[in-house]
């Protein structure tokens, strides 16, 4: 009997870490699939790539929640100047479960920065938008890597004022891509919750 | 957050069942008219033909219902047959509906930043008035003011710029009887 209710127990506890993943996504109701445009620090981001709906992934494990952000890092060249990539894995958010044979994986937008920058020059970049001609966007399909020209444009880049730690920072924006003729990205949007603790600048 | 200021012209209609006039019960229903609140909203595009920014103008109507059953204390009755009345309402339930536009919202070319939508919710609420009757030989008249804190209700995990309504009402009225 004692065992019995061990067992019953133990499920019990599974079953609530299971289910405490809650993910902010807020439908736009103009475009299908997509999420607001938001700067709250929900960890989300969303597009189209060739009009169909794709977003970074968020699943409940067992004892937790495997939330796939933001990758945020610098890229040493030996170049006169480094690279800022953004990056974060995609899925197909159209309602199909296709996470396993969704044509694209990760999705990286990537612009030149200088060899000096900082948090400071982070921050800096609110408010502005960087059109194709300096920035690139990589596309990752399976074991193909395909590459093209973004625009980008950061709304919003401030510090979470709610974390007393004062080591947040929240980060979002559009952003559109082209690769060649044949794969369009279009009404992209992120809204990112960073921690200064994890980037290498 | 900002508080928004909602204003309205309200309409209550009250009611007592029993038409004994020490009966304490009555029932009430209280409509809001909105009056429209004006704010601003930004919206964002990458379309290098067209400005990367631009204020909008967000209009919010918040139209609220309250259906409550009452209690009428008698407090104070002067000389002239003025009286003045607490009105207690444990129990009632509120519809609280927010409709929001935007004027020229292009939203083909333009994302909006951390928009509002609209919501309809309701919920349990409690109230409060105090009445003062004028008596007059012709027709008693009165003017009540009247709180209510807003419903028991969750507003949901959407990051809205506005907040349930917590409505301060002054009304003035007339009071009819009528004989079965």
């Amino acid at each position: 009997m004692k065992f019995k209710t061990y067992i019953l127990k133990t499920c019990l506890l599974i079953f609530c870490f299971y289910g405490c993943g809650k993910r902010n996504f807020f439908p736009d109701p103009d475009d299908p699939g997509l999420s607001i445009l938001s700067s709250k620090g929900f960890n989300v981001a969303t597009s189209y790539i060739n009009d169909t709906p794709y977003i970074n992934p968020k699943r409940n494990i067992l004892f937790g929640v495997l939330n796939d952000t933001l990758s945020l890092f610098k890229v040493v060249t030996n170049g006169p100047s480094d690279t800022l990539s953004f990056s974060w894995p995609i899925e197909l958010n159209n309602g199909s479960d296709t996470f396993y044979n969704a044509p694209y994986q990760r999705i990286a937008l990537l612009m030149p920065i200088a060899k000096s920058f900082t948090i400071r020059d982070l921050l800096a970049l609110n408010g502005q938008q960087f059109n194709a001609n300096t920035n690139s966007v990589v596309l990752f399909n399976y074991n193909k890597i395909l590459s093209g020209n973004s625009n980008i444009y950061f709304v919003r880049i401030n510090w979470n004022l709610s974390n007393s730690d004062k080591n947040q920072i929240i980060i979002s924006g559009l952003f559109n891509a082209n690769i060649g003729d044949s794969i369009f990205i279009t009404k992209g949007r992120f809204d990112f919750l960073v921690s200064t603790d994890n980037l290498n600048f | 957050m900002p508080i928004i200021l909602f204003y309205h012209v309200p309409i209550t209609l009250q009611w007592k069942p029993v038409a004994k006039k020490t009966s304490p019960v009555f029932l009430e229903l209280n409509y809001n008219i909105p009056i429209t609140v004006k704010g601003t909203s930004n919206a964002f595009t990458l379309n290098p033909g067209l400005p990367k920014e631009v204020t909008l103008e967000e209009n919010i109507r918040a139209f609220v219902f309250t259906a409550s059953i009452g209690f009428r204390i008698h407090l104070y009755t002067n000389k002239k047959n003025n009286s003045f009345y607490l009105n207690l309402l444990p129990v009632g339930i509120c519809t609280q509906n927010f409709r929001v536009s935007y004027k020229d919202y292009n939203n083909e070319d333009y994302e909006m930043l951390n928009p509002d939508i609209n919501l309809n919710k309701g919920g349990f609420v409690m109230g409060m008035s105090g009445v003062y009757n004028f008596h007059n030989r012709n027709q008693d008249m009165m003017i009540m003011l009247r709180v209510q804190p807003p419903p028991f209700q969750s507003r949901g995990d959407y990051p809205l710029s506005y907040n349930f309504i917590a409505p301060l009402q002054l009304t003035f009225g007339y009071n009819l009887y009528y004989n079965k």
